[in-house]
């Protein structure tokens, strides 16, 4: 008898590919109705009220990526130089870091829009300086900051040359979004995955030891034949850097991860970076 | 999902490469779901287009407070319910009688054969209700919660529940009758 389990999965495997006629149609209402409004400089004010909650949800998932990577326990085979079960200990000392992750997508040439995109977070957390968040692409970024126990959240934009403070709610302060609850999850799935280790090699500079994980979870992300590796700096035993490649249909996604620990957190870059000329329009 | 955060964003800034980004991303669920309600790929691809066009007019003023794959496959339900429910107005209550959506489909690319497997399921799904078919879809493909597949069909989290407890029963039922065969 099929299990719902098994029915579960049987279902999930169903997979109609959009026609090029479909994507012709849709790809072209997008041009046809967003042609010309690529570069707007004077934003609507509902695009405004928008970043308010999405940046708080982006904080909130921010942090619990962050609590992601520091929980993440990995148990390798002896004689590995590392300690890998001693990694989350050590971060767990850890007062401060900085990650960035960086998601590159790039399409087949035969799909209808080829032209790669790129994204790119740089999270920075401090128990004493706060939180601060950058998100850009295509060399432009939005940057969030929030102090330490405030109940409000400066959103920088040098784009624009803007900036506003804004409150968050107080349901929402230190909740996570939805999609993001279960953390240990997570880890739990990752650690399923078979593993081999890399040996060594230098990231930067850094003599690094890697693993390699297949299928890593990739949050919400469906890649086929994904491989995730971690790499640690062998003088600190720290993770230098996470890479994740797989195949979404016709497009390669590759996902770059890299940290810095501790005292390599300059307290500066906390510090809401508003130059001269910027205005507050909302204040 | 952060990416999704960002490109909503920017498709709120006007930038076309975001929505042809998340166009590419979601497309082929979209199209997945419709069909697997409709049973039908061209008003499978119709549905999808519709929530497409009604999304890129939202841009500027669009608010993301979930998932954006479960906001668009919400929308594909809705739309692909309210196209079903026009069908039946115009060819009568008889509507369940349409080609299964493995056959008839004149392009091979559209075909969602992958085994035999799925082939006994597609027709398994065909002779669900539809509410137990939109049910059981939007929880297992969809991976949505009962509450918010109970907020998107306007009914009780207790409706939904028997829904899809029923709709299992009948798939195992129609599974293992075909597996024994």
């Amino acid at each position: 008898m099929k299990s719902e389990k098994h029915i579960n999965k049987l279902v999930q495997q169903l997979h109609v590919k959009a026609s090029s006629h479909l994507d012709d149609r849709v790809h072209g209402d997008i041009d046809k109705a967003l042609a010309g409004e690529q570069t707007t400089t004077t934003p609507p004010t509902g695009r405004r009220i928008m970043i308010g909650p999405m940046a708080k949800l982006a904080v909130a998932a921010a942090v619990v990526m962050a609590v992601m990577l520091g929980l993440n326990v990995i148990d390798t085979p002896g004689g590995s130089g590392i300690a890998w079960a001693q990694i989350p200990s050590r971060l767990a000392d850890i007062d401060a870091f900085i990650f960035s992750l960086t998601i590159r997508v790039a399409a087949d040439e035969a799909t209808a829009n080829p032209e790669p995109t790129t994204a790119q977070w740089i999270f920075y957390l401090s128990e004493e300086h706060g939180f601060r968040m950058d998100m850009g692409g295509d060399g432009k970024f939005v940057s969030w900051y929030v102090a330490p126990e405030s109940q409000t959240m400066i959103t920088v934009i040098p784009d624009e040359k803007t900036w506003f403070e804004s409150p968050i709610p107080a349901d929402q302060r230190g909740q996570m979004p939805e999609e993001y609850q279960d953390p240990a999850d997570y880890v739990r799935r990752f650690l399923d995955r078979p593993y081999k280790e890399l040996g060594r090699s230098v990231i930067d500079g850094v003599a690094v030891e890697g693993i390699e994980v297949t299928d890593p979870p990739t949050d919400g992300e469906k890649l086929e034949n994904a491989v995730g590796r971690m790499w640690v700096d062998m003088e600190t035993e720290l993770p230098v850097r996470i890479e994740i490649e797989g195949k979404a249909g016709a497009q390669t996604a590759q996902w770059l991860m890299d940290f810095k620990w501790a005292e390599a957190v300059d307290p500066a870059v906390f510090e809401p970076n508003i130059s001269a000329g910027y205005t507050a329009p909302l204040q | 999902m952060l990416e999704d955060k960002w490109l909503i964003l920017r498709f709120n800034r006007g930038e076309k490469v975001a929505l042809h980004r998340l166009y590419d991303k979601y497309k082929d669920d979209l199209v997945t779901l419709a069909t697997a309600l409709l049973l039908d790929v061209s008003a499978a691809e119709d549905v999808v287009h519709d929530v497409f066009v009604s999304f890129i007019r939202s841009a500027g003023r669009f608010r993301l407070t979930g998932s954006l794959k479960g906001y668009l496959l919400t929308c594909v339900a809705n739309r692909a319910r309210n196209h079903r429910k026009a069908a039946q107005r115009r060819h009568g209550p008889h509507l369940e009688e349409v080609p299964p959506m493995t056959s008839g489909a004149p392009r091979p690319e559209q075909a969602a054969i992958l085994g035999e497997q799925l082939d006994h399921l597609n027709r398994a799904l065909q002779q669900l209700p539809y509410e137990q078919r939109e049910t059981l879809l939007l929880r297992c493909y969809g991976q949505m919660r009962f509450a918010a597949i109970a907020n998107a069909q306007g009914v009780s989290i207790n409706t939904v529940q028997g829904r899809y407890r029923y709709a299992i029963q009948k798939l195992r039922a129609v599974l293992d009758c075909e597996a024994d065969q």
